[in-house]
């Protein structure tokens, strides 16, 4: 499906196109002045050639949408897929913190340590 | 010796070589418009942009001796060298502040005042959308849709591949197109 703001796009891109910057007299005097000196002094240091890590990033960053987030998301997503496969859906308890050993629970409330008379509560009348 | 417009690059390049100072108006009438193009678009930064123009013609001018023909087109190389000279220079300002300023392009007399301004509008926006690109889409994006290369020497010159630079070019103007958006009243077509 064509995107609408596509010839707007276009649009765009042909107005700069047409208003590219041209060079002023002051820049293509010292131009021509660093060709009349070969060797000048205002020559910048060798860029050094791109690192194994640089290209590889490169290669990530042009390659998958959103560089190496991307890739981080796309691994914890894959890890937690390999770890509820190992773990199985049977013990979700296990995942959940509910059973931490086997034939073991955690209780996590005991109205009977409240040392209160709450039996009013199981009756209808509350007498 | 005079221009001629069929000299190649390379027949330029080989005339400075041996001293022709003609020769080398030739080249910086023919590359330095392209440089100060793709630099101005890349750095936002009009000075910086001058500067990374007469570096790289320095570079082509130290490498006239040694240019062998065929091996690669001088325009390709030059802009090869002005990306690798703004993505430095933008990666060492990394974390600063990029203010935006105005370029030196040419007035474009064909408009009237007013629309004048509103083609400033809209070139301004355009502008500080391409700024918001992450580098290597911006320089896509500004060779093929400013400059007008062809996939192919954009790949040369981005040591990539062609699917890799289809893939920052869709990716860098579905992003332009969702930047843009939200000013779309105010981009209708110049009448």
């Amino acid at each position: 499906m064509t995107d609408p703001m596509d010839p707007i796009l276009d649009d765009m891109f042909a107005s700069a196109r047409a208003a590219r910057p041209q060079p002023d007299a002051d820049l293509m005097a010292r131009i021509l002045g660093d060709a009349a000196d070969p060797a000048p002094t205002t020559q910048p240091a060798p860029r050094p050639s791109p690192s194994l890590w640089d290209r590889l990033r490169a290669i990530v960053e042009d390659s998958v949408p959103g560089g190496f987030a991307g890739i981080a998301s796309l691994t914890t997503c894959a890890l937690g897929g390999i770890l509820i496969g190992y773990a199985g859906l049977g013990d979700l308890p296990l995942l959940a913190g509910v059973e931490l050993l086997e034939g073991q629970s955690v209780v996590t409330f005991d109205s009977g340590l409240l040392n209160e008379d709450i039996g009013y509560l199981s009756t209808e009348d509350g007498a | 010796m005079p221009e001629r417009a069929e000299d190649t690059d390379a027949a330029l390049l080989a005339r400075y070589a041996v001293g022709d100072q003609s020769a080398a108006r030739a080249l910086a009438s023919r590359h330095a418009p392209r440089a100060l193009s793709v630099a101005t678009r890349m750095l936002a930064d009009p000075a910086e942009a001058q500067d990374v123009t007469q570096e790289a013609m320095i570079k082509m001018f130290r490498i006239a001796p040694d240019w062998e023909e065929g091996r690669a087109k001088v325009s390709t190389w030059m802009y090869r060298v002005v990306s690798n000279l703004c993505i430095d220079r933008l990666r060492a300002r990394r974390g600063g502040t990029d203010p935006l300023d105005e370029t030196n392009e040419p007035a474009d007399t064909a408009l009237t005042a007013p629309q004048r301004m509103e083609a400033a509008d809209q070139l301004r926006l355009l502008y500080t959308a391409i700024e918001q690109l992450p580098e290597r889409q911006r320089l896509a994006v500004t060779l093929r849709h400013i400059e007008e290369l062809p996939n192919p020497d954009i790949a040369a010159i981005l040591d990539s591949s062609i699917e890799a630079v289809e893939s920052l070019l869709s990716r860098g103007r579905r992003t332009l197109a969702t930047l843009l958006a939200q000013h779309r009243e105010d981009l209708e077509p110049l009448t």
